[in-house]
């Protein structure tokens, strides 16, 4: 019915481990060189600008998280300040059945549809801030292509480099949900 | 897939739209659409009661298997 056709998903529980293991040690480097270099000198750049420019593009991403039109800013690859997951699934559905089922499994799975165009197949959602996360926004866009439909699949977090696996699994809950809505 | 869903023959037949059924029985339009279209995994048992008591059938007008072995 459906099938994975291109995904950024990492296979094993195991190799997760690691890449977050790495992802924390990098990290933890990361910071002793920038607290080292903080206290050894009195470099303006690491006790002004650089936390100045990180706040305020916090905050011009959880303001302009709801406009589609920011979508290149989020998805980017070269924007390295947000975590990013990206598959591509293949469906028998024709495009428009596709288009609204994908937004109704969405609002059941607790997200608020922002923006959906049915002609260009855009749909953005987007997920609240809790205490353990700055929110996550979905882009999906579907497409048609030799007569299957393609979904183009990119979860964004709001703010954070590395996500620890937590889009990954939204996406696997969003798939195993929409999989569930099958049983009519 | 060998089961056929009727469900456009039955909805002529008795001269009933998709949309009016959904709202008669309380299942979505898009998922009526899948269930027409025998996209759907599966179908449950209290779906087909409100289907069959709607369009007042029997399951069979509904569902119907097709052996691929007797194509043969």
């Amino acid at each position: 019915m459906i099938k994975e056709i291109k995904s950024n998903h990492i296979s094993t529980k195991y190799s997760r481990y690691i890449k977050h293991a790495i992802v924390l040690i990098i990290i933890a480097v990361i910071s002793v060189v920038i607290a080292k270099v903080m206290f050894d000198y009195n470099i303006i750049f690491f006790k002004i600008i650089l936390p100045v420019t990180i706040l305020l593009l916090f905050l011009f991403s959880i303001i302009v998280r709801r406009n589609i039109r920011f979508k290149s800013f989020f998805t980017s690859k070269y924007n390295i300040l947000t975590g990013k997951f990206r598959s591509n699934y293949e469906f028998e559905f024709s495009k428009e059945l596709l288009f609204y089922k994908i937004i109704e499994v969405l609002q059941e799975s607790g997200f608020n549809v922002r923006h959906s165009d049915k002609n260009t197949g855009d749909i953005l959602a987007t997920s609240g801030l809790t205490w353990t996360s700055w929110g996550e926004n979905i882009y999906i866009d579907i497409k048609e292509q030799d007569g299957l439909t393609i979904m183009e699949f990119c979860s964004s977090s709001i703010f954070g480099i590395y996500t620890w696996g937590k889009n990954e699994d939204n996406y696997y809950k969003l798939l195993s949900k929409f999989e569930e809505s099958l049983t009519i | 897939m060998p089961i056929i869903v009727n469900l456009d023959i039955m909805l002529a037949k008795r001269k009933v739209k998709l949309k009016d059924l959904s709202l008669q029985i309380g299942i979505s339009n898009v998922n009526l659409s899948i269930l027409k279209q025998s996209k759907g995994k599966a179908i449950r048992f209290s779906t087909l009661e409100a289907i069959c008591e709607a369009l007042d059938c029997q399951p069979g007008d509904i569902l119907e298997y097709n052996n691929p072995k007797n194509k043969y």
